[in-house]
């Protein structure tokens, strides 16, 4: 534990060593807040649902994608990931320092939207305990998203591939709800299953379901195990 | 086997080995000295993670010690790792997976040896490594192994994906753990609620639901309404099922039963459409189709039309259904009686209102023919509303007695009356025994009208387009904000449970003496309290006239005070009598209530009618087949009578209804009632709406000019709130950049060579 810890650390830190950190961070926050405040005025209601409404989109074609691209594929490219695995640390313990630091950067994201419940707060009767729980929603989405952004890092050595792959599947989760509603049935429910979307959906309106807890981290587990697999594979390769 | 390894031996001999071997050297000698120095300082650097040894070094200790040479430089090291396969990089855990190499055999031990003879003799002068060499490991060995190691890793891979998707579904149909995180617990089913309602079913309550397919609002909402369903199924406790119905589905026979089944329920079939990409998509869909539910309950059955696609009210909707065929089919009725007799206004409206939309509450008028009639022991409780005619004494001991006896009493008047079909709108003060009666429980009306300075009806009447046109504030009513709820009015009380707001007509204060209430037994609540900001109004005739010519007329004078005055007071407990030993021919009244009696004032002049319209109407207006009912009649006042009606007289019959939950016990709906509700509104506290003063018209320069200044405040706070909110984040950040760029500059020209 000890040594993800350390891993983390230097992971995190190294996010703010570049200018990518800053510049994933600043752009998203640009951009969700000119969607959040499009139509708020008009609704002129004491909520900021809209940004559990539009995080979780700049989360999936954005956020996730650019933070976890270079996770291991720089690592590969540059070669420093012989460097890491030499270290005497375990493969897991890589992969989970990796997927902590990355989670904490979203952290501090999620962070920097504090300022919507306080100043959005003095100017109405805002409901606090559902905001917390959006909040926790959007750290259990980002934690899936990272685990997979963590994975198609892990698989390629070229950064563009890692951010297209993670870009395309986190959207293709997250709006499979759509089609599962446009196809209808079975088929409709398995998608309605599998959707990040209707999972996170409650969490903004103030709904922790255990379901949706354990989707969201067994869908961190799994992808975290299949890219700790996947690092071993090198001893059978 | 032993094929094998005289092969191997033989390789070793001449040779693989022994290359691979030179290979490693070759490398070594080819890369600058240098270039070892980062691993070897990573091997026992104190900083890494462990601070352990690196794996090589860690390798040189797990190897079997008949190759360990006992100390030496790291070229040593590749004498050891002499195996076929290509070094591996080792960690902690990747040697788990190493075996114990066999022994070499004698010659390749020997060649071993004399490579390591050799390669002493060029660093040092040490003795050679004595022991033999181990030999290298099998290629089709190492290979079975890495195909083991990957089969097992791909096994325990899908097992564990196996495993939790196996555990997601169960969950997803098992579990129903939910943590409703709102304030108000609007997304969940109320358990005291509809959980209670539930409980009270002693017969099976099956659900229909008719939905059609293929458009996705109505897909996505019957998945929402079957997680709902399967909420009622999970409180029922086994009398609750439900199933959902696609008769889209269906063909032939089926299909046309389905139909005709929902078609004799009461559902019909509709045209639904949805445009395609949400508003302003010029395509879309259009199906047809039922969208109802059939609920059963014994020999007792109802529709619900689902086209009111809100979630958020679905619950309440839904209970209220099952409420309406559990009373229906239990035979279970709540009689509400409704004082009558002194020409109490309101009561044919609000009875039709209850059979139109609350069927389970029976509303009575009860005339006690002047005292000689008891109050039905059967009624769960009485209503008493303005009356227009004094109330004989003996029918106040018989009302007294009905309230000892336990049970509810509602009053909703005081001691301000307003004239019938008077278009000056003069008041006088009269409780018309209402006062008597309620003294005797210690509450006594003010003899004088309040205005509460901070909350008072501003009605706008709504022209062409929906522009708003703000008439006169009219401050003999007492409109108070729900969302502040903890300085005006109580809305957690069962009968404003949840009330946006509330409007109070021609309201006068009332004082409580607690003694003469019962003492410590009895709890008093005030449940509607104007704000410290009041204007009383004395005179013994008062005009209410919403005209600023004609209103106050008759005031003997005003009062600024800055104090709350109680509107409304909840008493709860052994009330005492206000009549002890009761009198005047009503006998057997105790000197205080048995159990726990319950009594609710409101204290307002005319909460159940249109007072505006009562004053306003034309006394001869209609009275003639083809005249207009309304000439005659006062415009203005049927102005503001109109805009009374349209806006809050909806809040006085759910305060009603709701009274009735309160007067019946059956409190459990009212928390339902409250999904109804969606986000509150913004309401800008740093920037109030400006109010006319009592000289300044609404229409005023000065006074467009204080709404002007207000709009531009909430505007102000607005662009602050957007851009603070879009611009905070993304400069924290940055500046958190340049600080740490500026640091690392400031390090680097620190740096001393």
């Amino acid at each position: 534990m000890n040594s993800t810890l350390i891993v983390a650390r230097r992971e995190f830190r190294s996010n703010f060593d570049s200018p990518i950190g800053y510049v994933v961070i600043a752009l998203s926050l640009l951009g969700v807040g000119a969607f959040f405040f499009r139509d708020y005025w008009t609704i002129n209601r004491a909520t900021i649902y809209p940004l559990f409404t539009w995080l979780p989109w700049a989360f999936t074609f954005f956020v996730i994608p650019a933070i976890t691209m270079r996770l291991f594929s720089e690592e590969k490219r540059t070669g420093t990931i012989e460097l890491l695995i030499t270290m005497p640390v375990r493969d897991r313990e890589v992969v989970l320092g990796k997927y902590l630091a990355t989670l904490a950067l979203v952290g501090v994201l999620l962070a920097l939207t504090l300022t919507y419940p306080l100043l959005i707060g003095r100017l109405g009767n805002l409901d606090p305990y559902p905001i917390a729980a959006g909040y926790l929603g959007m750290l259990m989405h980002a934690s899936a998203g990272i685990a997979i952004g963590l994975f198609f890092s892990s698989v390629t050595e070229n950064q563009i591939i890692a951010f297209m792959l993670t870009a395309v599947v986190l959207l293709g989760l997250f709006s499979i709800d759509y089609l599962g509603a446009a196809v209808g049935g079975t088929l409709g429910d398995i998608f309605a299953f599998v959707s990040f979307q209707r999972r996170l959906a409650p969490f903004g309106r103030g709904l922790i379901d255990l379901r949706h807890v354990v989707y969201f981290l067994s869908v961190t587990v799994f992808f975290l195990m299949l890219t700790t697999r996947q690092l071993e594979s090198r001893k059978w390769k | 086997m032993s094929d094998t390894k005289d092969d191997d031996s033989k390789k070793n001999e001449s040779g693989e080995s022994d290359q691979s071997v030179t290979k490693i050297e070759k490398r070594k000698s080819e890369a600058p000295a240098e270039e070892s120095e980062p691993k070897k300082a990573a091997s026992v650097d104190d900083d890494s993670p462990t601070g352990a040894q690196t794996p090589i070094a860690k390798k040189s200790e797990d190897a079997p010690k008949s190759v360990r040479p006992k100390e030496g430089p790291s070229t040593k090291v590749v004498v050891k790792d002499e195996d076929a396969d290509p070094p591996k990089a080792g960690r902690a855990d990747s040697d788990e997976d190493e075996e114990p190499k066999p022994k070499k055999k004698p010659a390749a031990a020997a060649a071993a040896k004399k490579k390591a003879v050799d390669d002493d003799d060029d660093d040092d002068d040490r003795p050679a490594v004595k022991r033999p060499a181990p030999v290298p490991r099998k290629d089709s060995e190492g290979e079975s192994r890495r195909t083991r190691a990957s089969g097992e890793s791909v096994g325990l891979l899908l097992v564990a994906g196996a495993v939790l998707v196996v555990g997601n579904l169960a969950l997803q149909s098992t579990s129903r753990f939910r943590i409703d995180a709102t304030r108000e617990e609007k997304f969940t089913l109320s358990k005291k609620g509809t959980a209670h309602l539930l409980s009270t079913l002693n017969k099976p309550l099956h659900i229909k639901v008719y939905s059609p397919e293929g458009l996705a609002t109505i897909d996505a909402f019957i998945r929402d309404l079957r997680d709902l369903l399967g909420e009622y199924v999970r409180y029922g406790d086994g009398k609750v099922s439900y199933e959902i119905i696609y008769p889209d589905r269906l063909e032939g026979e089926q299909k046309t039963k389905a139909e005709a089944d929902a078609q004799e329920a009461g559902l019909k079939k509709q045209l639904m459409g949805e445009s395609k990409g949400g508003a302003g998509s010029k395509s879309g869909t259009i199906g047809e189709g039922f969208l109802g539910m059939v609920l059963t309950y014994g020999g007792e059955k109802a529709t619900l039309d689902l086209n009111e696609r809100n979630q958020q009210g679905l619950e309440f909707f839904i209970s209220n259904k099952i409420r309406e065929l559990r009373d229906k089919e239990d035979k279970i009725i709540h009689r509400i009686g409704y004082l009558q007799g002194h020409k109490e206004k309101g009561f044919q409206e609000l009875q039709r209102i209850f059979g139109e939309y609350f069927p389970y509450y029976k509303l009575e008028g009860i005339d006690l023919a002047k005292g000689e009639k008891d109050v039905e022991d059967g009624l769960d409780g009485l209503i008493m509303s303005t009356p227009d005619e004094e109330i004989p004494s003996k029918e106040l001991r018989r009302i007294d007695k009905f309230l000892m006896k336990g049970k509810a009493l509602a009053v909703f008047a005081n001691n301000i009356h307003l004239k019938d079909a008077d278009p000056a709108m003069n008041v006088t003060f009269s409780g018309m025994g209402v006062d008597k009666l309620l003294s005797g429980y210690g509450i006594d009306f003010k003899q004088e009208l309040v205005i509460d300075k901070t909350q008072f009806w501003t009605p706008v009447l709504m022209g062409p387009q929906g522009m708003g046109i703000q008439l006169d504030p009219y401050p003999f009513m007492f409109m108070a904000d729900g969302s502040r709820s903890d300085v005006t009015f109580d809305n957690k009380f069962a009968p404003f449970f949840r009330l946006p707001q509330l409007a109070v007509p021609f309201p006068s204060e009332l004082t409580v003496d607690k003694a003469r209430a019962g003492g410590d037994p009895v709890s008093i609540t005030p449940v509607v309290r104007t704000s410290k900001q009041i204007v009383t109004v004395q005179g013994s005739s008062i005009s209410v006239h919403p005209s600023r010519d004609k209103m106050g007329a008759g005031a003997g004078g005003q009062k600024d005070e800055k104090r709350e005055a109680w509107l409304g007071v909840s008493l709860e407990g052994p009330i005492k009598s206000a009549f002890p030993g009761g009198g005047e021919g009503v006998d057997g009244v105790p000197i205080a209530a048995a159990g726990k009696a319950r009594l609710f004032v409101l204290s307002s002049g005319n909460y159940f009618t249109n007072a505006f319209q009562e004053a306003g109407k034309s006394p001869f207006g209609g009275m003639m087949p083809g005249m207009d009912p309304n000439m005659g009649s006062d415009e203005e006042l049927m102005r503001y009578a109109a805009i009374y009606d349209r806006n809050t007289r909806v809040y006085s019959f759910l305060v009603a209804k709701q009274t009735c939950d309160w007067i019946s016990q059956e409190t459990d709906l009212l928390a339902v009632g409250a999904k109804l509700m969606s986000d509150p509104e913004l309401t800008y506290p740093k920037s109030p709406a400006p109010t006319p003063s009592p000289d300044e018209k609404p229409d005023s320069e000065a006074f467009r000019k204080k709404k002007q200044g207000w709009i531009d405040s909430i505007k102000a706070e607005q662009r602050f709130t957007q851009w603070a909110n879009i611009l905070i984040g993304p400069a924290l950040i940055g500046l958190i950049g340049l600080y740490r760029w500026w640091n690392r500059n400031a390090k680097r020209a620190a740096v001393k060579i």
